[in-house]
């Protein structure tokens, strides 16, 4: 199952944009990885519960269609990653004043440098993922290329440093990290697909749900 | 957010790991993240990104990656073909300086092929004996008798 492709969502927005109903659950479905992956990976994703505010974030979207102020579906983009990002502000906002840290900029600073990683695998879900990465590390075609993975993602070795060192162009350091992940990605859906599958499946799943409550909220049946 | 091209597109999929590291600049990351929304693709692009890390750092803890002795180093490859070509012509050029041309004549007389002669006991030759204790010559020849027949005159190059 691949993801639709940018002008392909990009038509979906316009068409929900003229008031088509069966548009715009299109386009929840289409927006809401989107609209997850910002709050997953975004800066202030520690605090937030990603899949409540994902659904909460849909819905001011689908708000703002429905009223007709926004004419270009890349402001709908925009606006939809703002809308997610300053949920999971405020939310953060929220859980750093319990702990006494009220000053704004200081709530984004601590945001920003807090660690990233969040423990939402089992143990053995880690340990497939290891294993899938080891493995991936054990296919790559030279020996550069692994300790330019190992070095930039263990060490943090700077990426201009590691392309002076190993005599790379940035374009190509690029090329190896995008490989990298494709071939992980391949490996995850042949060792553990559950960790490659489970969050379409569930994204599928929700937006078809917001879209059944939006749809009795508005017409009062389904 | 800049026109919705493929271009555009990958240049936001190389910002991927910087925007999971959390190195994106405010505005870069306002534009990402509105490029997220709009591609699915992408969107999948950070949640590998997040396992790449997450599963580096985990098979790392589990002892799995083998870290000792990295290989050699694009830059360790080129020192040593450029020590090991240097050697080679160190080499080449000696054995070209020490060893002889063939028209060098020690090496004509050297490539003769030598003919060993039978071994014999040594004896021991009495000169005087041989050659008489007079001081007279045993045989005269005047100086045209020493030319041979086919050259006429002396000076010439015979």
């Amino acid at each position: 199952m691949s993801a639709p492709p940018v002008d392909e969502i990009e038509r979906i927005v316009i068409a929900a944009l003229t008031g088509d109903r069966q548009a715009e659950s299109r386009m929840l479905v289409a927006l809401r990885p989107g609209v997850l992956a910002v709050l997953r990976f975004g800066a202030f994703h520690r605090w937030v519960d990603a899949e409540d505010l994902t659904q909460e974030a849909l819905h001011i979207v689908v708000e703002r269609v429905r009223a007709r102020t926004i004419d270009d579906p890349r402001k709908v983009f925009a606006f939809a990653a703002a809308t997610a990002r300053n949920l999971a502000l405020n939310a953060a906002r929220k859980v750093l004043r319990q702990q006494t840290v009220v000053d704004s900029q200081l709530v984004d600073e601590l945001a920003q440098n807090m660690e990233m990683e969040q423990s939402d695998l089992s143990e053995q879900d880690d340990r497939q993922l290891a294993e899938a990465v080891a493995a991936l590390l054990e296919e790559l075609p030279t020996e550069r290329d692994r300790q330019l993975l190992m070095r930039f993602y263990l060490d943090g070795t700077d990426k201009q440093q590691l392309c002076q060192e190993l005599g790379l162009s940035p374009k190509h350091f690029d090329r190896v990290l995008m490989r990298a992940r494709s071939r992980l990605r391949t490996i995850i859906e042949r060792r553990a697909p559950h960790l490659a599958l489970l969050p379409r499946a569930l994204s599928i799943f929700l937006a078809l749900s917001t879209t059944f409550t939006l749809w009795v909220r508005h017409f009062g049946h389904w | 957010m800049k026109s919705l091209d493929r271009q555009s597109l990958e240049e936001q999929t190389r910002l991927v790991s910087r925007y999971v590291a959390g190195d994106l600049s405010r505005s870069e990351r306002a534009e990402f993240e509105a490029w997220l929304i709009a591609s699915p693709a992408l969107a999948s692009e950070v949640e590998m990104e997040r396992r790449l890390r997450r599963g580096i750092a985990s098979a790392a803890r589990r002892g799995w990656l083998n870290r000792t002795a990295p290989r050699s180093t694009m830059h360790d490859h080129r020192w040593r073909i450029a020590i090991a070509a240097s050697v080679i012509a160190a080499v080449t050029a000696g054995w070209m300086m020490m060893t002889p041309r063939a028209d060098q004549p020690s090496v004509a007389e050297a490539r003769v092929p030598t003919r060993h002669s039978p071994r014999v006991a040594s004896r021991v030759v009495q000169l005087a004996s041989v050659r008489g204790t007079s001081g007279a010559p045993d045989v005269e020849l005047t100086r045209a008798d020493a030319l041979p027949s086919w050259c006429s005159s002396p000076r010439s190059w015979c």
